[in-house]
Formats: structure tokens, sequence, C-alpha cells
């Protein structure tokens, strides 16, 4: 036991130098692909909280992330506020739409696939409504201004190249999983967990679980449009479909799937292993062979399916608990 | 400790339960029994707050409970387990406890020395990093029982706790509730099999078709013309 802990003590180690270093000796493009897996892992683990956690599948996160983009980016080219400050009043908002659905859709007791319908309806009504809001640009989105000035501008969140971009979601996605591994060992981490498989006896044995739900659906929301303004900073221009709609919304919860869903570890995974794959399929096939980099993906994403039905980190701690039996099994006919 | 007044349920113009009146006094055994379809089940759904009465009042320690939820109820000192046992399948068996536990312990160390203490109870120490789903009947059994006393509660409701079980195995749940109850908790249970009934309560609530037919000590309604008729008089 104690070996086990501290080998992954000194993995986790080895992971955060390599993570925090990469931007010394690699490339843009290397940086750029960091970035992203850093941002679909952060995406993943503020899902998880609602969909892995608590079971609840939101097909509609983009809804968040859109608020938060919206709202810090909005704050910034008109009124001149730092988006360090906006993305906070973009998690309060979002906030408050999470409390929103979530109260709209569990105080009526609605789940699974009726759950998820409703956020893809509410993601899918905020396209239109944005669409149609001159104020913020309509279906022409918005840019978000480069400020122009030599080493970029820290402090409006603006980077001269990709290693500041990089280092800000690093430590989005650390901090996020700490979160995330720390609710899940108090109690309304196990409350959530009990909620997802059987709300029935959950509610029996004293769990408050319409209050659990609606909680994790604010936590959730609240990271999610955070993560948002991160998106908008570092692209630079958003628009309703990019940020509302349905690709974000399923890229989301995509890499936490195939990563392992309810677990600490599975988005992060998941990210780590697709984003990878969907970018350098892009470059190596994008040109030659078009379109076959999105077939050579949806393969990959089918394979992990079939055979990893719980994901790869579900997948090794089913290889680790079958080793584990075998080894005590072993002991116990060595003492007979 | 309970009390029930004129309770009624109507489902779309069927009436579940009619007119249901009987008192649970602290420290007792009581039995609810009757023929399939009879209420019984509905009327532990209504005290436990699954459902809500149509009419009538349910009363807990003096206070008022129809309308609550789950949730409160069980703070409120009333745990039920249910007829076909619901685990957690994914949470190990000390996690499944460790939510009755929390209840009263909101604090992660404490709750899992709480649902410990309980597993030691109810025998499944040794099943404690077992997931909920790969249990034997009797064990889902007796977790389903493990998890409601985490919660610490008064008045335990108990639907069919034997149901499916071997005759070796009714009797060590037997033995588990008899101790529970001299160490205190009042029990309420739903039960087909006469066996237990007999055994185990102080005294017996009959239903047939909504309504109580007759209630007394297990041996006044072994001999109850009314309550003969009702299981006799049937297919049953």
């Amino acid at each position: 036991m104690k070996t086990r802990f501290r080998n992954s003590f000194i993995l986790l180690a080895v992971i955060l130098l390599a993570a925090f270093t990469l931007p010394f000796f690699a490339g843009e493009y290397i940086i750029h692909i960091g970035v992203l897996v850093l941002f679909y892992a952060y995406m993943a683990v503020a899902w998880n909280i609602l969909g892995g956690y608590a079971g609840q599948h939101s097909l509609g996160h983009a809804l968040f992330m859109g608020i938060g983009a919206y709202t810090s980016t909005y704050l910034f080219t008109r009124m001149g506020l730092t988006p360090w400050l906006g993305m906070w009043v973009g998690g309060a908002l979002a906030g408050l739409t999470g409390w929103f659905v979530g109260y709209l859709c569990f105080r009526y007791g609605l789940k699974g696939p009726y759950f998820a319908l409703v956020t893809i309806a509410m993601a899918e009504a905020a396209v239109y409504i944005v669409n149609n809001m001159s104020a913020v640009g309509g279906a022409q989105g918005l840019e978000v201004a480069w400020v122009g000035r030599e080493g970029g501008a820290p402090l409006l969140m603006q980077f001269d190249g990709k290693g500041g971009y990089y280092y800000v979601i690093l430590v989005m996605t650390v901090l996020s999983v700490w979160l995330s591994s720390w609710l899940i060992k108090r109690r309304f981490g196990y409350q959530l967990v009990s909620v997802r498989e059987n709300e029935d006896a959950a509610e029996a044995l004293g769990v408050d679980t319409l209050r659990v739900k609606i909680q994790a659906s604010i936590i959730s929301a609240i990271m999610t449009a955070l993560g948002g303004t991160f998106f908008a900073q570092y692209f630079t221009y958003i628009n309703p479909r990019n940020v509302f709609g349905e690709g974000p919304s399923v890229q989301i919860l995509l890499f936490a799937i195939i990563g392992g869903l309810g677990t600490v570890w599975g988005p992060v995974v998941g990210a780590l292993v697709l984003v990878p794959v969907a970018e350098l399929s892009r470059s190596w096939l994008g040109g030659s062979f078009a379109g076959a980099h999105i077939l050579l993906y949806g393969t990959v994403m089918v394979l992990v399916m079939l055979f990893m039905p719980n994901g790869i980190v579900g997948l090794y701690e089913k290889i680790r608990a079958q080793l584990k039996s075998r080894s005590s099994n072993d002991g116990k006919s060595e003492a007979s | 400790m309970l009390e029930v007044t004129n309770l009624r349920k109507d489902f779309d113009g069927l009436t579940a339960v009619h007119d249901l009146s009987f008192n649970v006094e602290t420290g007792q055994i009581v039995g609810l029994i009757g023929p399939n379809g009879a209420g019984k089940t509905t009327t532990f759904a209504m005290l436990a707050g699954f459902l809500t009465p149509t009419s009538g009042e349910i009363r807990f320690h003096d206070k008022r409970i129809n309308g609550l939820k789950p949730h409160q109820v069980c703070k409120l000192g009333m745990a039920r387990t249910f007829q076909i046992v619901q685990p957690f399948p994914d949470m190990t068996v000390l996690e499944n406890t460790m939510i009755g536990a929390y209840v009263r312990h909101p604090n992660t160390a404490d709750a899992r020395r709480k649902a410990m203490e309980v597993l030691e109870r109810v025998n499944l120490v040794h099943k404690a990093d077992t997931l909920g789903r790969n249990l034997t009947l009797l064990e889902l059994k007796r977790l389903e029982i493990g998890k409601a006393l985490a919660t610490e509660p008064g008045l335990l409701l108990l639907d069919e706790v034997a149901a499916g079980l071997k005759d070796a195995e009714v009797d060590n749940i037997l033995v588990l509730v008899r101790q529970l109850n001299e160490e205190g908790i009042t029990f309420l249970i739903v039960e087909h099999l006469m066996k237990v009934i007999m055994n185990l309560s102080h005294s017996v609530i009959v239903l047939d078709f909504g309504q109580m037919i007759a209630q007394g000590t297990p041996q006044e309604i072994s001999r109850n013309p009314a309550v003969l008729a009702a299981y006799l008089g049937k297919e049953e």
C-alpha cells in the first residue's frame, strides 16, 4: 500500500514537472497542442462534476462556456474591464444560470435523456438569442481587441506568444483537478455519487438529492464559464456557434467519457489522448487526404468505446483490481 | 412514537389505502400484514415521505410529517428499507453505509467510523471493501438494514426484509432484528412470511383492500375470523 502511494506521488510529481517545463523546450506548435489538451481537460473536469459524479449528463454545457466567454469579452471590449475580473462576473452569471437550469429540471424530476434534451435546448436557444443581440455583435460575434503592447498585457490576460496562455490554463487545470479530487472525498462527493447510483435509496438515507444536484450544477457551470473566458482570450474571437453551439457541448463530454466518467483523472486522460490524435492527424493527413483525419479520429473513438466501456481510467482500474485479487489469491495458495 | 390518523391514498380514482389509523409505541415491533395489494407498501411509502397522502395525518414524535420529503423524514429519525434491495452498486459496502452515516456525521472520518460500527452489527465488516454489485442476496439484505441503521433511526421500517431468503438466512435476520429492538430501536415491519411476523411482533395490523380489518397480538390475529377470511377466502 505504502509503495503504491509513494509511486503515484512520484508519478504525479514527474507529470507536473514535465507540464510546467514544457514551454522551455517545446516549439509554439507543441505548446499550442498543450494549451488545447489542458483547455479540454479543464472543461471535461468541470463537466464531470455534474455529468460524471452526479450522473446528470448535460449535453448543453456550451451554454455556460458561452456565458463566460461573452460576459468577460463584452466587459473587456466595451467597458475595458480586465478579463481577470470579467471572468468572475461571467462565472457568477453562469452560476445563476446553472442554478436555474438545475432547479427547473431537477425540481420536476427530469432525468437521463430528458435532462439531456433540456440542456441541448437551452444551449441552442442561447445561440439564437445571442445571434439576435446586436449589442454583442449578433451572428458576427465579438473580437477580443489586441492591446498590442510589446510583450503582451498580462494584466489583461493577453500574452506575447503561447507560453503565457499555456501557464494560465495549466494552473486552472491543476486547480480544477485538485478541487474535483477534494470534493469526491467529502460528504458532498459521496452524496453526488449516491444520487447517480440510486436516487431513491439516497433520498431514503437522508440525502437531499434535489439540493446536491443543483449545487453540482452551479459548481460545474461556474468552472465551465471561467474556461469560456480563457477560450475567448486565447482564440481572440467568439461567435454564438463556436461558444454556445453543439460543437463545444459535445467535445467537452467526449473527453470525460473516453477518459473515464466519474473518475478524477478520466477527463484529463481523455483530453491527453484524444486532443493530440485529433490535432496531429489533421496536420499530417489534412493536406494530402482531406477528411482522413476525421476518419482516424472517429476510428480511435469507436475502438475506445468498444473495448473500454468505462473509459481509459476505468479499464486501468479494472486491470489493477484483477492483478490485486490474483496476487492475494497467490498469497492464499502459498499459505495453504 | 408514530400516530397515523385516517390515512387515505387515492390513485386516479382507485383507493389504495382507506381510513387507516394506528399507533406504534416506542420499543415495539409492529407487524403490518395483508394479502397482495392490500396497501402495505403504499402505507410504507407514505410514512417515509415517498408518497403524499390524499388525506389524513401522520405524526412522528408529535410532529406532523405528511408532505415532508424522504430525506427530511430520515433526519427526524425514521428510516426505511426497500422490498427490492437498493444498493449503490458501484460503491463499496463501507461507502454504501457511509451515505447513511453522513446524516448525523457530516465529517467523513466520523461517518466512516460510524459505518464500520454498523457493519460490525450486521456482520459485513469482512465485506467492507466489496462493491455493492458483488454481494449475495443475504448480504444485500444485511446491507439494506445496515445502511438504514447508519442513519441512527428511532423507528425502522422494514419492507419484506426476509423475502427470497433461505430458512437459515431468515433466522439470521430474525436474530438481528430482535437484538436491535432490545437495544432500543422500534420497528414497523411489512412481511409475507408468517414465521417472521409471529416470531417478532408485539402487535399485528392486518390490512385488506386498503382497510384495517384487525389489530392485536399475533395469537389474537391468528384466531381472528375476519383475518382468516381475508387470507383463506381467496387464492392466497
